[in-house]
């Protein structure tokens, strides 16, 4: 019993974005084992030990926890063992109504229908807790799906034969059935409206998780282009360039003392007659790469530009060095702005002094190779992300190969699809040779295929 | 090492015996620590007596505590195990002779090799180990409190080191292979979240964040620790260094600098504040200068 009420918390948390592992799920099983459920203060403090484990994680947790067990205490635990014979609940209807006693048909003669006049809530609530697993209301999806689970719940509940209770007792003429059919009919209403909010609740917590993976699919999927109009985009881009950014940040660090050298051991001994007196330690050396990156943002790929500048500032943790440039009619260094603005603003602002059309790459790598020709050595990485419509200019892809002799490597990104690059004005293959590879990416997953990918290079030893 | 606890209760108690008043998270924490043997990770701002919690469990569980400091650039070497190389090396020197003559008439190159390999590994035996705090943990005679401080601190490369230990509580080292505890130590680490941890040591660990404490759980504090301060003092006290956490500051006052501060009020016998007073003792609080700037210049709207 325990584990499937953990396992349902469980999908409730990760359904907030907490992340819960099969071990961890586990352990909160033993915890509640170990605690039982009398105390909820206590197995809140002990399971928010097993399963939360960050400080926003706590806060997300504690609400979760009280959503989850708020339900009539703890409804799933008692569910099953706590259902009292109908007699007894006979005998209390009675005394509850000593007048009606003697009366033919004084009661309902449905199960629902007594309890509904018992008004037994409690009773009443861990049925439908009850139902509402029976009919697996945890596969609620959407939100349309409300009131077909809704009235299954109602059916598991006996609704069906109360509802030919009060057609039956309309049809009397007596006015005690009369009566009692009212009472029905309103404890049925009340009911319904319970059942109602039971679902809405149950909704939110068991759709939340699959909601969020839609969402977060489809960002990713989604072309660039139409992305900027969403919010909450910049929050999945950092999301993306953390999990980078911890994927390959623990490379960039070495220990400073490692092993011992012994090659160097023995040539330091040496000079004391072959007696090691001082010791050397292995060294590792940390790379320092140095990235530039050159962004067309002439409005036919701003946006593909917008996000890539967004991801490598994000990740500077690992890469410390990033010098970006933008260009559309003319060329210039953004850097400056990255450093002193909130990412956003920052990107705005270079979208607001450099977007323009008609661009010329030729020129642009001109530009670049007079401002930056000195800065470049074996360590630089240059990625150029344009879909090199060249309006019929001259290409100079020897200035491109210039390039790739002096700095490490060039990536070209191109937001347009493979099979559109050198149809009409497009020179991409002219700069392909000098590149050490081009990749098309038009969606944030393939922004992160890529950045992924550079970072394993760049941190490799 | 004591090894049953019966209630949270009597964690709990025993804590406040020893002067650590906690809540009962801190309580449950440690209990279900001992009960799952899992290892715990501390996390909180700095000052909240997270260190403190794992001299008060080994104080409880009547254990000894063995600690770690992490830093920048802490190796396996320091943490764990080291060969006395420098003694190997001086050994090989003065053992020159014993070899040549161990090696006098060997027939040819392999018949050397093989008289060699009888030494067995002379060199790589307890003689020359250095035992480290985890290795000193895991081979105690009885069970310890280990304390790993401040793990943010330690590169991510030992943090995954750690893994080994924390989930099987054994280690490897090459040369002599597996050292399985022999009694399952209590870890306790603490991190000052100066970097993320990564998630398969959280996933290891039973998590416990402790915040600034609320008003009136510092002022039992307080009164444990310094128990001659006068109630009036420990309240007007708190709800000052409660007020001050409110501010936006650089270093905020933690539970550690009220109780230096009342130690500090009570020399000076002081028994009610004023601001004059605040003033003056100020820098016992705050360790920044912008800190103590900002807060001296709304000194009096602070103070009511």
């Amino acid at each position: 019993m325990s584990e499937q009420v953990i396992g349902r918390f469980v999908k409730v948390l990760r359904g907030a974005d907490v992340s819960v592992s099969p071990a961890e799920t586990l352990e909160a099983v033993q915890v509640t084992a170990l605690l039982g459920y009398q105390d909820r203060q206590a197995l809140k403090h002990g399971l928010s030990l097993v399963l939360a484990k960050s400080e926003q994680d706590k806060l997300v947790f504690e609400e979760c926890f009280e959503d989850f067990f708020r339900f009539d205490g703890m409804p799933a635990v008692t569910s099953q063992s706590a259902a009292p014979p109908a007699a007894s609940l006979m005998d209390r209807l009675r005394d509850m109504l000593p007048g009606q006693q003697g009366a033919a048909g004084a009661g309902s003669s449905s199960t629902l229908g007594q309890q509904l006049l018992a008004d037994d809530s409690a009773q009443l609530s861990r049925q439908m807790a009850q139902a509402a697993r029976q009919i697996g209301l945890d596969n609620i999806r959407v939100i349309t799906q409300k009131g077909l689970y809704g009235r299954r719940i109602m059916q598991a509940l006996g609704g069906e034969a109360l509802d030919r209770e009060i057609i039956e007792l309309d049809k009397s003429e007596r006015r005690h059935d009369q009566r009692l059919a009212a009472q029905l009919r309103s404890g049925r209403d009340r009911l319904r409206e319970a059942v109602r909010e039971y679902v809405a609740d149950q909704f939110l917590l068991q759709a939340r998780e699959q909601g969020r993976q839609l969402r977060e699919q489809m960002l990713r999927e989604a072309n660039l282009r139409t992305l900027a109009e969403f919010r909450d985009v910049r929050q999945q881009v950092e999301k993306m360039a953390r999990r980078l950014a911890r994927k390959h940040g623990r490379r960039q660090r070495r220990a400073r003392r490692g092993q011992l050298d012994g090659r160097r051991t023995t040539v330091m001994a040496l000079k004391h007659g072959g007696v090691p007196a001082s010791l050397v330690w292995r060294r590792r050396r940390i790379h320092k790469p140095k990235l530039m990156v050159i962004c067309d943002v002439s409005s036919s790929v701003s946006a593909a530009a917008r996000f890539l500048l967004m991801f490598l500032h994000a990740v500077n943790d690992v890469v410390p060095s990033v010098r970006s440039f933008a260009f559309a009619s003319r060329f210039g260094e953004v850097t400056s702005l990255f450093n002193t603005l909130s990412s956003d603003q920052a990107i705005d602002e270079v979208m607001e002094r450099y977007a323009g059309s008609g661009t010329d790459y030729g020129a642009m790598l001109r530009d670049f190779l007079d401002r930056c020709e000195g800065d470049m050595d074996q360590r630089t990485t240059v990625i150029i992300l344009g879909d090199a419509r060249n309006n019929e200019l001259p290409a100079e892809q020897q200035l491109l190969g210039h390039i790739s002799r002096r700095c490490r490597q060039v990536f070209w990104l191109n937001p347009e699809a493979r099979g559109r690059w050198g149809s009409g004005d497009s020179v991409m293959p002219l700069y392909q040779p000098y590149c050490r590879d081009s990749l098309s990416c038009s969606n944030l997953a393939g922004l992160e295929r890529f950045v992924d990918r550079l970072l394993r290079d760049l941190t490799r030893d | 090492m004591k090894t049953r606890i019966q209630s949270v209760a009597e964690v709990r108690d025993s804590f406040a015996r020893q002067g650590y008043v906690c809540n009962d998270q801190i309580a449950m924490a440690v209990y279900l620590a001992a009960q799952l043997r899992k290892p715990v990770l501390v996390e909180g701002p700095p000052g909240v007596g997270k260190t403190e919690l794992a001299k008060a469990s080994a104080a409880f569980l009547e254990a000894p505590l063995i600690r770690l400091q992490c830093y920048e650039g802490l190796d396996e070497a320091r943490a764990l195990y080291e060969w006395k190389y420098g003694k190997q090396l001086l050994y090989t020197q003065l053992l020159r002779e014993q070899f040549a003559g161990k090696l006098d008439g060997a027939g040819g190159l392999e018949e050397a090799m093989s008289r060699l390999g009888d030494l067995g590994d002379a060199f790589y035996s307890e003689t020359f180990l250095e035992p480290r705090p985890l290795l000193q943990a895991l081979r105690a005679d009885e069970a310890t409190v280990l304390l790993i401080d401040e793990v943010d601190k330690a590169d991510q490369e030992f943090e995954a080191f750690l893994l080994e230990l924390l989930s099987d509580y054994q280690i490897s080292i090459p040369e002599l292979g597996t050292v399985q505890a022999q009694h399952e130590p209590l870890v306790f680490l603490t991190s000052n979240n100066s970097r993320e941890l990564s998630d398969a040591l959280k996933r290891r660990c039973l998590h416990l964040y402790i915040p600034y404490p609320d008003g009136a759980l510092e002022q039992q504090i307080i009164a444990a620790r310094v128990p001659e301060a006068p109630q009036a003092l420990r309240q007007q006290l708190v709800s000052f260094v409660q007020r001050l956490r409110t501010l936006d500051l650089k270093k905020q006052p933690a539970i550690s600098e009220s109780i230096d501060w009342a130690r500090a009020l009570l020399l000076l016998h002081v028994d009610s504040l004023d601001v004059a007073l605040v003033d003056s003792t100020l820098n016992l609080l705050l360790k920044h200068e912008e800190d103590i700037q900002r807060v001296r210049d709304d000194l009096p709207s602070l103070f009511k």
